[in-house]
């Protein structure tokens, strides 16, 4: 595994994709926390898979105005467009009629990745199209990751820890006690607005190194593991970023090391070995306890 | 008009041998889908059909590297183990451990089914699993893998998934009492001797098995529509049970004749027959035409109750009775 570690660090591009898995991993743990705590989990996974329809509407778009169909800016705003698109239809099932939130999550969830699918299949038959390139979005490929992704993994990490650090009287007082929060006059449409978006950011961010099915897990698995350890909610998105991060670089490590391992599924795996660790190695009372405060 | 034409044209194509088989290739799966889904819907646990419809590639993909064929019995009991394994991790984390409902299933499905990514990304040099076809299912291709089943040669998959429906509604009726109280009220179901928690393992057992009857067809993420969708859309027309899920069933149906219409005639009327486009993904044309007729009932039921303020009062406020 070091012996690996050190191969990787001697390779400038192996370098650059560990740095952003890192990052990627650090930035998820942190909105990660937030998703949890506000038990908002799985709307991170319908907005990761309602991303499809976006990133294949925005290729099209843009190949019939005679551009490539994967230029990474395009693509980015088609998958940022198609989140916010599945929460809104998550939000608009939720008013318009009584079905609980999971039925309107598995809702949005289905149709609007049927829809993403059925438009994929017509821009891989189109020549020229390259529609075989965006699939790889759907399960990641880290191998593709160039130092554009490095920044923009950055630049969502920074604007992360800058808003939760702003907010987080706000963002703790909605997570745990929503009606006190709602009655001192704070936004609590608003911060909702702020956890999705930083969310979508993150999956967004993401989903070439990860890919957008497996999004959530990065928000949702180091966050688990932080809770039974930390008692303030600033300590739990710290421990998540680093749980997060550790994660990120095993997975891409043992994906390296092995022939025909996709680094996605692998980083995944990495923080589902970590949280196993973490919930075993702490005391049985913590994680109770850890479970009744939140 | 050309365009029109060309549409036309493409559904004379259509043949009985494989348009028709793979209509009622979807029909069936609608059929099998709508007990499970129904039931799961009532039970507040819809997300779960995602997290067994995501659950069960690993238990496929290692019964693949185990035995490797592509025998049913193989598959179904890969399937099972993987199912059971998402539902005792997912029970687990949320009872043990009090991580939140939410959290606890997407941890538990995410790592199983990054395992299985990571099992059919292993396995694609050997044997014909193909990733993209787990998530997107290959519909068009069902009808070419035959059997001769009485006399007649019959695609697989419709077999398999008649086999599935009928397994659904003989469990159902047979379960039904307790099933249907567990549904709404747990102490009530425990203290007339019910056990909620059996009846929670056979719903899962039955959306298991049609998730995998109707995973190679349809692909995962679009079999979790065909449950969850048309039996809330049945929800909105009506209040009980049975009448939920006949009606679910025929929802997935009306879907799927729209979606498999929809994928033949959506490119030459797009005007991408010129580009080079020919048939668009059945599956997921089907479940983006579930999603249409959700929005369609969704809209007629908000056009009526405001039209018969009493009646629409009513079946808002009144809970979801058997």
């Amino acid at each position: 595994m070091i012996a690996a570690l050190a191969g990787l660090l001697a390779d400038p591009h192996a370098r650059t994709v560990l740095a952003t898995t890192a990052t990627l991993g650090a930035s998820c743990g942190l909105a990660g926390t937030l998703l949890v705590l506000r038990r908002r989990a799985l709307l991170g996974d319908a907005a990761g898979h309602a991303t499809l329809p976006g990133i294949v509407g925005a290729g099209a778009l843009s190949l019939s105005l005679g551009g490539t169909g994967r230029e990474p800016w395009v693509l980015v705003t088609g998958a940022a467009l198609g989140a916010l698109a599945g929460i809104a239809v998550v939000h608009a099932i939720r008013r318009a009629t009584r079905l609980p939130a999971d039925a309107a999550m598995a809702i949005a969830l289905g149709s609007l990745f049927g829809l993403g699918t059925a438009m994929l299949s017509a821009l891989q038959q189109v020549e020229g199209g390259h529609g075989a390139g965006l699939e790889s979005l759907v399960t990641g490929d880290a191998a593709t990751l160039v130092r554009a992704d490095l920044h923009a993994a950055a630049a969502v990490a920074a604007a992360c820890i800058l808003l939760a650090t702003a907010l987080r009287d706000d963002l703790r007082a909605l997570a745990f006690d929503e009606d006190f929060s709602r009655s001192v006059g704070r936004p609590a449409g608003w911060l909702d607005a702020l956890v999705s978006a930083l969310a979508i950011a993150n999956i967004v961010a993401g989903m070439r190194a990860v890919g957008l099915v497996l999004s959530v897990a990065l928000l949702v698995i180091p966050a688990a593991a932080a809770r039974p350890w930390c008692r303030t909610m600033g300590g739990m998105m710290s421990l998540a970023a680093v749980i997060g991060a550790a994660g990120a670089v095993a997975g891409t490590v043992a994906s390296a090391a092995i022939d025909d391992a996709p680094t996605g599924p692998f980083v995944v795996l990495a923080c589902g070995a970590l949280l196993a660790a973490s919930l075993a190695i702490a005391p049985r009372a913590r994680v109770t306890a850890a479970g009744a405060a939140a | 008009m050309s365009r029109l034409h060309a549409a036309i044209e493409a559904l004379r194509a259509w043949t009985p041998e494989v348009d028709g088989w793979i209509i009622a290739i979807g029909a069936l799966a609608a059929a099998a889908c709508a007990v499970p889904g129904t039931l799961l819907v009532a039970r507040r646990q819809s997300m779960a059909a995602d997290g067994i419809a995501h659950a069960v590639l690993p238990g496929i993909a290692g019964a693949f590297l185990l035995s490797g064929t592509r025998d049913l019995a193989w598959m179904a009991g890969g399937a099972a183990v993987a199912a059971v394994a998402m539902s005792a991790g997912s029970a687990f984390l949320e009872r043990r451990l009090r991580v939140e409902r939410d959290a606890a299933l997407g941890i538990a499905y995410t790592v199983l089914f990054a395992l299985g990514l990571a099992l059919v990304v292993r396995a694609a040099d050997s044997v014909d699993i193909d990733p993209s076809c787990v998530l997107f299912g290959a519909i068009e291709f069902a009808p070419l893998d035959r059997v001769t089943a009485a006399g007649h040669e019959i695609p697989r998959a419709a077999l398999v998934i008649a086999a599935v429906a009928a397994a659904n509604v003989a469990v159902a009726a047979f379960a039904w009492r307790p099933i249907l109280a567990s549904s709404f009220d747990r102490g009530f179901a425990r203290a007339a001797g019910a056990r909620p928690a059996a009846c929670d393992a056979v719903v899962g057992a039955m959306a298991t098995a049609t998730c995998v009857a109707c995973f190679e067809s349809l692909g995962s993420v679009i079999v979790v529509g065909m449950l969850v969708v048309p039996a809330c859309a049945a929800r909105l027309a009506c209040a009980r049970l049975v009448p939920m899920a006949a009606l679910a069933a025929a929802f997935g149906c009306v879907a799927t004749v729209l979606g498999h219409v929809a994928a033949c005639v959506a490119a030459p009327i797009a005007g991408l027959d010129s580009a080079g486009v020919r048939e668009l993904s059945t599956a997921g044309c089907v479940a983006a035409s579930l999603g249409a007729c959700f929005v369609a009932v969704a809209g007629a039921r908000a056009l009526m109750s405001r039209k018969r303020p009493v009646d629409g009062a009513r079946a808002t406020c009144l809970p979801c009775a058997p």
